[in-house]
């Protein structure tokens, strides 16, 4: 007897095999693109992240530089607003003034998009003080009896007192009552160097200018150089050398390293105007700012807020920080930035 | 004896067919909605790479023109000529220096940034109005024409003060505060403005003390 049965057994095991390895196929397809979807995703997820985080990156380094640049133009500003103000006044201003930029700077970024931001003055890392003469005077010290001629405004030769850096000094000279002879101003290093201007105005005493002449241990044999006047006035900054009315330059003080051991003015009273000295020195018990009338270094004891037109010191703030916040929706940044109002 | 197919076994195997075959479907689904996202011809992908590049170089010229200490930016939107009412040198008040080259650094670098490609770009300052309820106030610096909707923008801020003077070669030595902020001439239409000696500037001073104004310099790319 035929066995019909067999070819249909042995064609079932075939197709439960053929099952068996579509199922398999399927299942390795199946993987295959799971896994692909798993990669495509977190290679999508990361572009977008990555992307959205730079696009800030320019707006956040803008506000941090210009927010610190506008911060020290006002501390810059705010020191030399009132010389009769304590430190504690001046951190005061500083402070108001900062919050009100703070707001300014605030509606502007809200009113082009959905950004905050805030600056605000957290404190004052070091002081410095201004030897200030604020009105027109010869450049003499008020000393009892007769004014003298020949002093320094800083003399850092007591024993216990440091040189100091220097970060401002400007002469705001009236050539109206400037003679024709030489005064002369001189700054030593606490390395020795040195550095001496001879002021004079032109033409024996009646010319339109002021002449310049420079010397000193760095500085080479140089002809003196005439800086005009802009209503019988010469503005001279002596650190980088320049003068703000006119093209005239010359060697700036600059030219020596510091700290600064002295500045001696000798026969000041052929020279007239205003000046601004800014060193990073104080008068707090832990620094001193010296000064010598001719008797000897000692500590300066004429303070500004006796109101009166001679030299005499204020306090100014010489470092200061501020805080920094930036905040969107994809960036929170917080930062602390140190502000050196002077650069020495 | 010969064994008979289970009709369970084959009913299953058809079943597990059909869920798997309806997996294959979906994930295939999934996958190609997904790759639609990211398909470069999709979404305006590549326009963003393009746009992207853009927003990259308007930020660059920004940073460059106005990241040094020497004010650049600043003396820019001071450039102001009293008598034309628009800045020193620009065309006219309604699109300033128009297709004209901007003076300064910022000038030179949008020159040969933008101008070189065949780019087109707008260039305003926008500054805060002294009523706080009022809305940002802007004065164009140099008008090119409606920018398309690709367009890109960047922005830099610049801090005005005080005592600062106007940087154009007629501006004599008054200082920002000094200036009328009414455009009528002597001040006809503007009741409220007060009355200054020097000029018309559109700045106002709109903070207190030694700031003047936070100026925002705006430039949009096409």
């Amino acid at each position: 007897m035929i066995d019909a049965g067999r070819p249909e057994e042995e064609s079932n095991g075939f197709d439960r095999r053929g099952q068996l390895l579509l199922v398999g196929a399927v299942v390795l397809a199946i993987i295959i693109l799971g896994l692909s979807v798993v990669v495509n995703t977190v290679l999508f997820t990361e572009n977008v992240g990555t992307g959205e985080a730079r696009v800030e990156a320019p707006a956040i380094e803008e506000f941090s530089f210009e927010s610190q640049k506008s911060a020290r133009s006002l501390m810059l500003r705010l020191n030399a607003a009132d010389r009769t103000d304590t430190i504690a006044e001046v951190d005061e201003s500083i402070s108001d003034q900062i919050s009100a930029y703070s707001d300014a700077t605030a509606r502007s970024y809200a009113a082009s998009g959905t950004v905050f931001v805030d600056i605000e003055y957290s404190e004052t890392l070091d002081e410095g003080t201004r030897i200030v003469q604020g009105t027109d005077r010869k450049f003499t010290y008020p000393a009892s009896g007769s004014d003298e001629p020949d002093w320094d405004p800083v003399n850092q030769g007591l024993g216990s007192v440091n040189p100091a850096n220097l970060g401002w000094m400007v002469l705001n000279v009236n050539l109206r009552n400037t003679s024709g002879d030489q005064a002369t101003l001189e700054i030593t290093s606490e390395g020795g160097e040195n550095i001496e201007y001879r002021f004079n105005r032109s033409d024996g005493g009646n010319g339109p200018n002021l002449r310049v002449n420079v010397s000193g241990s760095t500085v080479s044999g140089t002809d003196a150089v005439a800086c005009g006047s802009v209503s019988g006035r010469v503005l001279l900054d002596l650190r980088t050398g320049q003068a703000f009315s006119s093209d005239c330059t010359f060697e700036g003080i600059n030219e020596i390293d510091g700290p600064y051991e002295r500045i001696r003015i000798t026969n000041g009273d052929n020279l007239a105007g205003q000046y601004d000295i800014i060193v990073n020195e104080n008068d707090s018990s832990s620094e001193s700012i010296g000064f010598d009338d001719g008797s000897g270094p000692e500590d300066w004891d004429r303070d500004c807020t006796s109101g009166d037109g001679g030299p005499c010191i204020s306090p100014v703030v010489w470092q200061g920080q501020i805080d920094l916040a930036y905040r969107s929706a994809d960036v929170n940044f917080g930062t602390v930035r140190n502000i050196t109002v002077y650069d020495p | 004896m010969r064994r008979q197919p289970d009709p369970d076994d084959r009913g299953q195997a058809f079943t597990l067919e059909g869920i798997i075959s309806a997996i294959i479907v979906l994930t295939a689904l999934l996958y190609a909605l997904q790759a639609v996202v990211i398909t470069p011809t999709t979404g305006g992908t590549v326009d963003q790479g393009v746009r992207t590049e853009l927003q990259r170089q308007a930020d660059d010229v920004l940073s460059l023109a106005g990241g040094d200490d020497d004010g650049q930016l600043s003396e820019l939107t001071r450039n102001w000529s009293q008598s034309r009412r628009t800045f020193y040198g620009a065309v006219n008040p309604n699109i300033g220096f128009g297709n004209q080259r901007l003076p300064g650094e910022l000038g030179t670098l949008l020159n040969g940034t933008f101008d070189s490609r065949d780019r087109q770009y707008n260039v305003v300052m926008r500054y805060l109005p002294k009523d706080e309820s009022k809305g940002i106030q802007q004065t164009a610096i140099a008008s090119r024409g409606t920018p398309s909707d690709s367009s890109v923008s960047a922005t830099y801020r610049v801090t005005l003060y005080d005592n600062m003077t106007l940087t154009s070669p007629t501006a004599g030595s008054a200082e920002l505060w000094q200036y009328d902020t009414c455009p009528a001439v002597n001040g006809e239409d503007c009741p409220d403005s007060e009355s200054y000696q020097s000029g018309y500037y559109p700045v106002p001073n709109a903070v207190d003390g030694a700031v003047y104004n936070v100026v925002e310099i705006r430039v949009i790319v096409w």
